[in-house]
């Protein structure tokens, strides 16, 4: 839901309010650096960016590869729209109907898993430890020494105060993952082309700990030349060339405290974990002037005891802590933590410290954002915004795109609210079907000019690269900049 | 739980237990602190100038020694009605647990049973899903005293199954063969009156039942109440007022704020900020409380996901005083406390209090006539040392609108709330103290319903006890007076 990488693009948040303030940011910054130090860090940066993206021209690239005629990429389309109609709208209206919440997605992994190997696909379940992530593999009869081409597909519906509902559309997602490829597996095989297709089963996009950031540390995404993902969205749009994220870089990070059970009435056998709890959730709060002013921390107390009449022994505080980049969110963690460590001294009682899941700037490529930009005009796609909107990777956390590049994809498909049971129905209508029809067209156009255009490849492949780099310069020049404020007092003056 | 943690061991474990020895040597009067102390010596006076004028020990000792046809009779129905049915009962009581508001099969055992002994049951009462009262008119007319047994049957909570280490499985049957020995006696006699068997649920668990079905006037018509309970000891209580674990009030603190989310917290009111800051003061007043204060708190509700707003937070806290007057006190600054918190943070707070423990009724005639039983029947484990008075329920409410007993004998040497205690209440020295339960309670009943002399001394010591409490909380709020107003009028 937050992590949405349609949110800085469009409308998937839940109240107006926060439509109106996501909307507001959009307006003010085109690039992701939002603060005066990150902008600062970033200006040679940007200028290096702005010269690599005069240097490939990938718009021009991309109208030209888009607008040219092409016999072997209008089959492949063609075959696209053959599965869609055929099969994979069903089985979109299918998920659709059959909502399963994040973690809990065991039927509609069943269903899609038994639809990918009817087509040829070997596919692993479970991966990552995560009892709902899949990985679907295609070798090429021709070898496997081409290009893998892989394909990210989500399939969790919303929790909502009755039944679970697809508001964000992700019952969608995996038909049209599926459709795009299958059709380029079946080009590849016709064509005798080496190199594979791999459709990720990315679980829980919804809820944290964020399994695609798991599914990265476990190493499932590697060997992938290229991530293609799509998502419905309320409006045809792509990102600027750089480093970005949807909702700041964030820390989830549970502070569970430990103490010792005793009796109300000998209460001084006891160790008060509650206590440690409540003294840390404070020392947080008066934490907040010595944050610069974008941080935002919020934290909730899921487990602060149960019965009055004993002491707690355990007691657990959970913070979302969020900044624009992720060096001072370091900093912000660092001296979170320090706070709990010493609630817990204060109070005789332990802590342990646990980074359940972190959320990061991810790297968008301008050739790929642009031929998907490019195809979607070419083809004819509803809501074309021709702005650039801010950078955010093609997924939520941004460990991904930092590997592998890829591009987001994502064709209007409803003009309703972000999360709203509207979005869902939207999805089982025509206005629905047709965005994800486009979205599995882009999405196997793209993946059929990285697989047969060399040319197109190398530029994709070097802009990532140099991207790469210069992520690392920023982060490098962010270090520098802070350095002054964070650390310990005496060491850092 | 709490209705005798200071007579025996039935605290959780051995920490706890050695801290309830602590408290019972000291004090054999109900009044702990020099404050009370103070405003209850003169009524402390009154008490046994009262005692010694009705002379419980001698009457009772008298009573229990000399002959009785009948009352012999009735023992031995009591113990026929035990051995035949009740015990069997008790065990299979045991062999079926049910944790406190969900005892649903025991309820229905037990009613059914109750049924077939000619008592009218009414289920549901007070609103409580498994609170019951069997009611038995006799046939010669309902204008002699109505008797009251009072029953237990929930089984403790624990971490893996439900177990009775309360020994409550006892309870029911036990006073199941009082209540009929005295049914079939008053039919065969032709005495008029009604004896009411009280089934009252979740003993262990808040909020406490005794108190919601005194409110709904359940009790009301009781002439005399006796209850009994699984011991580790053989022991009676002092004539006074007091209650097992101080006066408790246990109050629920919901803070209402608005839900938003973190990115745009602006539009929020934060409830478990509210509850934070809550809990903070309350922490700061502890040292402006008298040092007898025990106050503890949880959050079990404190928001779920972090990335919204939480806009309902619930502090819960257990606070206890050793009389009822410091703890309005204390409740009511606390109170305050949490009206603070809420308008510091723009949000809103309920408050519940769902549940209240406060000084009950002990009477030197009811406590002294089931001693001299116990030892007159021979029970084991006899403790001649008399322990504080803390009425015969939980609660104290009850305790002080109806004259009663609690009658406790010996039934297992293992720690409360054990897994061997409930054992125990499968053998012989559980079978064997249940029925010595099952004996003094029919006796107490017997003579209070036969004997008009010891009938009126436990009435009148009801009454003059109730006078001196009175009395005793009036002085309380005079010597409290200075410290306990607003800071400025009280001074």
């Amino acid at each position: 839901m937050i992590h949405s990488i349609q949110s800085q693009r469009g409308v998937s948040m839940r109240r107006t309010f926060v439509l109106v303030l996501g909307g507001a940011i959009v307006a003010t910054a085109a690039v992701a650096q939002s603060t005066p130090t990150e902008q600062a860090a970033a200006r040679e940066i940007m200028q290096q960016i702005d010269e690599l993206q005069e240097r490939l021209k990938p718009t021009e690239r991309a109208q030209r590869m888009a607008s040219r005629g092409d016999r072997a990429r209008d089959a492949i389309l063609a075959r696209v729209e053959e599965l869609w109609l055929t099969e994979m709208q069903n089985l979109s209206d299918h998920l659709g109907r059959n909502p399963e919440v994040g973690f809990k997605e065991y039927k509609s992994v069943d269903t899609l898993t038994a639809v990918l190997g009817t087509f040829g696909f070997t596919v692993e379940k479970e991966v990552a430890d995560l009892e709902t992530a899949f990985v679907g593999n295609w070798d090429s009869p021709a070898g496997t020494a081409g290009p893998t081409l892989g394909v990210i597909v989500e399939y969790d519906a919303l929790r909502s105060t009755h039944e679970p509902f697809h508001g964000c559309q992700h019952n969608g997602q995996g038909p049209t993952g599926f459709a795009a490829a299958i059709a380029l597996k079946e080009y590849m095989a016709q064509q005798r082309l080496p190199g594979r297709v791999r459709v990720y089963g990315t679980p829980a996009e919804e809820m944290a700990p964020p399994p695609k950031e798991i599914m990265w540390k476990a190493g499932v995404f590697e060997g992938a030349d290229i991530l293609v993902r799509s998502h419905g969205s309320s409006e045809s749009s792509r990102g600027k060339a750089g480093f970005g994220v949807c909702c700041l870089n964030i820390n989830n990070v549970r502070y569970i405290f430990t103490g010792r059970a005793s009796h109300q009435r000998a209460s001084w056998f006891g160790r008060n974990a509650l206590t440690a709890a409540v003294r840390f959730y404070n020392a947080v709060d008066g934490l907040r002037p010595t944050f610069r002013p974008e941080a935002s921390i919020q934290g909730v107390i899921p487990e602060g005891g149960v019965a009055p009449n004993v002491v707690p022994d355990r007691a657990v505080v959970d913070y979302y802590l969020r900044y624009p980049d992720e060096v001072y969110l370091e900093h912000i963690t660092d001296m979170v933590a320090d706070a709990a460590r010493g609630a817990a001294l204060a109070t005789g009682t332990e802590v342990e410290i646990e980074v359940y899941g972190r959320m990061r700037d991810g790297i968008t490529l301008g050739t790929l954002e642009e031929l998907y930009f490019a195809y979607a005009g070419e083809l004819g796609a509803p809501e074309i915004n021709p702005v650039p909107q801010r950078p955010a990777g093609y997924e939520e956390t941004g460990f991904v795109s930092r590997d592998v590049p890829g591009v987001g994809i994502s064709v209007f498909s409803s003009p309703a609210a972000g999360h709203s049971y509207a979005r869902f129905e939207d999805s089982m209508k025509p206005v629905g079907h047709t965005g994800f029809l486009y979205d599995g067209k882009v999405m196997a156009a793209v993946l059929y000019h990285f697989l047969t255009d060399e040319d197109f490849r190398g530029a994709v492949q070097e802009e990532h690269r140099i991207l790469s780099g210069l992520f690392g310069d920023y982060i490098q020049r962010l270090q520098d900049t802070y350095a002054g404020e964070v650390g310990s007092p005496t060491t850092q003056r």
